[in-house]
């Protein structure tokens, strides 16, 4: 007998050592559930420690419950957990690709809830603040900035006689650099390039860009349809191929690698913030500087990462959220720093996480490019459009140009078309 | 009085022994069959009916009959995805045949260590598709990959920019395949060898047969059930090639390695098309099902 009460003690010991905690969760926190795709180990163990740090010092009980996905996966199950009436609470995904998801009703304008939590832009560029609103409304707060701008390997660049200190502005500037730094051998063979310009692909697509806005051009014209077919988009172009065919430049080893940098066969290369860190790490004699001028105004590509709430069944935890995306936006420099992206909103530029930190100096032409930094159109169809995939009419063109197997005319005749038939596609 | 041969008979004609016997049977295949319905073959009815419709993976599905069949058969991208595939297919698939039964026939041999040879060779089965992507792109890297340090020693210069150049970024992938999945039909022919019975080879030999003779008179014809498993399978895979395409140059450059199961997935996922997807789908099935029945009537298995 005293051995079944005994028993029946432990039994009812263990279920509440199991309950308890659970219960005890249920009634102290509320969940906001955050879907990213900043993947890859680093990334998304550094996003957890920061939830984890926000789940520690918020005194609203709230914790982030977050999701990582590849972008693909992230757009579908987007769209899928939308549909299943049960999508996450908050979505960090690019600002271009908001459009096209406001306008299928996902995304809940956020104007008043903005206000309810106090959430200040003061500071933040303004071309940024225009692209994260739709009709007047805001339906993503910018997080960051990657605007693509100039490395250069310091030791390569000290070797050819120029000093590291005085990085080209120009594209004169730039030629120079580049073509002291390109060596030939004996027998006339390139043992190091000036430039890793790399064959299409994604850094090829906005190199393109950076140009097409230098020289004055835009992807879409006024009739919403595309307009690469003009004299800037050209001048664009064949600035490219021009580089690819004066023997400075790489071209890679496959499409958009820039392995020539990395393994110091090339002494520059065109790219985003997010490579500052992992160059450190292999040692790399770094220095960065805002891409130069090689059309007529300045200008760079760059992209955005923005927080988007999604329309719920209940609007119960749209405030809970909300209070989320503000941390998160105010405390965006431990995130930038070790992504390698750039915070928009003074007061995460101005936290020392951000100034005091070893590898600031790398990232301050970066934050000096932010007034210079041109987005691709955030348009409804951006997705396909501006797609890294083998049916784009972008990157086949622009490959097929810089290859030389199509003439700058015949590459923006059919990218115009490529782009065209996205476009009217119903 | 019934003999106990008879009680015997009776037992196995019994109605009631042959039904729990099937249901036995069916009770044995239910896990699969489960399985195989919930997410096979539901899923291809469903596509084969989303192929007549428009649907954005969200919302109801608009039925458009045969739009987007029309739609694929005027796409130039498409066909150009279906003539890349069949390029990938005639690379990659007969390598990898031959190959595979002479890697079975040399690890067949009663040589030392041949245990330990079969391991090695059937080791890069068990690598990731992606981790097979990178390595290869370091290997084929244009200049400091390992096989163009090799080709320059045999003087080929200057260095073949594999995955840069249209010509030769197709034949790169189908490289790559090759030394990644030959091992699976290595084994499969390993146990088709295995299983042909000694007594027909050393009958060969009393007949005067010589090594080759013994090959072609009695190991190839012996391993025609295998073949039949082989062939087909093989260049089904072919033909939906993905994952390697996606890690070593996403359909590039120029879209020459761009393949059908890309378009299917850019189509479905990336532009949400899922009726445009589901079309290619079903066409892409139905040429595979093409090959494997003339295959399998060529080789008069059916």
């Amino acid at each position: 007998m005293a051995k079944h009460a005994l028993l029946k003690i432990v039994v009812l010991a263990l279920a509440a050592l199991l309950l308890l905690p659970g219960a005890a969760l249920a009634q102290d926190t509320t969940a906001v559930t955050l879907m990213h795709g900043w993947t890859g180990a680093d990334n998304t163990e550094m996003l957890n420690t920061v939830f984890a740090r926000f789940n520690e010092e918020n005194e609203d009980g709230l914790v982030i419950e977050p999701t990582a996905l590849g972008w693909d996966d992230l757009f579908t199950q987007l769209r899928l957990t939308a549909a299943a009436g049960n999508p996450p609470d908050v979505v960090m995904f690019h600002n271009t690709e908001v459009t096209g998801y406001a306008r299928e009703g996902i995304l809940l304008p956020v104007d008043d809830l903005m206000a309810a939590v106090d959430i200040d832009l003061t500071g933040v560029p303004q071309n940024i603040i225009e692209l994260s609103k739709i009709d007047g409304e805001f339906y993503c707060l910018p997080g960051d900035l990657h605007p693509m701008n100039l490395y250069y390997n310091v030791d390569l660049v000290e070797a050819a006689g120029l000093d590291p200190d005085s990085p080209p502005t120009t594209g004169e500037e730039f030629m120079a650099w580049a073509e002291a730094l390109t060596i030939t051998d004996d027998d006339g063979m390139v043992t190091q390039y000036g430039l890793d310009q790399p064959l299409g692909g994604s850094l090829g697509r906005w190199f393109f860009h950076t140009l097409l806005y230098q020289f004055g051009g835009s992807w879409l014209g006024e009739d919403g349809l595309a307009a690469v077919d003009s004299e800037e988009a050209h001048e664009a172009l064949q600035y490219m191929v021009d580089l690819q065919n004066s023997g400075i430049s790489s071209m890679g080893s496959g499409v958009g690698d820039i392995s020539a940098f990395q393994n110091e066969r090339a002494g520059m290369v065109l790219v985003g913030p997010w490579m500052v860190n992992s160059y450190i790490r292999e040692g790399k004699n770094l220095g960065t500087a805002v891409m130069p001028t090689f059309g007529n105004v300045p200008a760079t590509w760059t992209n955005t990462h923005c927080l988007a709430l999604t329309r719920q069944d209940s609007d119960e935890n749209y405030l809970n959220s909300m209070k989320v995306i503000k941390w998160f936006l105010e405390n965006y420099a431990e995130p930038g720093i070790k992504v390698g992206i750039v915070p928009v909103l003074p007061v995460a530029l101005a936290d020392p996480f951000w100034t005091d930190h070893e590898f600031a100096q790398y990232y301050a032409p970066f934050v000096d490019s932010l007034s210079i930094s041109v987005m691709e159109p955030a348009i409804e169809k951006y997705t396909s459009v501006f797609a890294f995939g083998g049916q784009s009419p972008i990157l086949r063109n622009i490959e097929a140009a810089q290859a030389g197997d199509k003439s700058v005319e015949e590459a923006l005749a059919d990218m115009k078309a490529g782009i065209d038939e996205i476009l009217l596609d119903e | 009085m019934s003999s106990p041969a008879k009680n015997k008979d009776k037992r196995a004609t019994s109605p009631w022994i042959s039904i729990k016997n099937d249901l036995i049977a069916y009770a044995f295949m239910a896990p699969y069959l489960f399985l195989f319905v919930v997410f096979l073959l539901l899923p291809a009815i469903v596509g084969v009916y989303a192929s007549f419709t428009k649907w954005g993976i969200i919302g109801q599905p608009k039925w458009v009959g045969l739009k987007n069949y029309n739609k694929l058969i005027n796409s130039d991208i498409f066909i150009e995805s279906l003539q890349n595939t069949l390029y990938f297919v005639v690379l990659a698939a007969i390598p990898l045949i031959v190959l595979g039964l002479l890697l079975a026939l040399l690890v067949n041999q009663k040589l030392r260590g041949r245990n330990i040879a079969r391991a090695i060779v059937f080791l890069p089965h068990v690598v990731s598709v992606a981790a097979v992507g990178i390595i290869f792109q370091w290997i084929l890297e244009r200049s400091s990959g390992l096989l163009n340090y090799y080709l320059g020693l045999l003087g080929v210069n200057p260095p073949i920019n594999w995955l840069g150049d249209p010509d030769s970024a197709m034949p790169a992938i189908a490289i790559t395949t090759i030394w990644w999945t030959v091992n699976g039909n290595m084994i499969i022919y390993l146990a088709g060898l295995q299983d042909i019975p000694e007594d027909l080879y050393e009958a060969a030999k009393i007949d005067g047969a010589g090594r080759w003779q013994e090959l072609r008179y009695v190991t190839i014809p012996m391993l025609m059930p295998v073949n039949a498993f082989v062939i087909p399978l093989t260049v089904i895979a072919c033909w939906r090639v993905f994952g390697q395409v996606f890690v070593m140059t996403r359909g590039g450059p120029q879209g020459s390695t761009f393949t059908v199961a890309q378009f299917i997935y850019e189509t479905a996922f990336v532009n949400f098309n899922m009726g445009l997807a589901s079309a290619a789908g079903v066409i892409l099935m139905l040429i595979t099902l093409s090959f494997t029945v003339i295959q399998l009537r060529a080789m008069k298995v059916i």
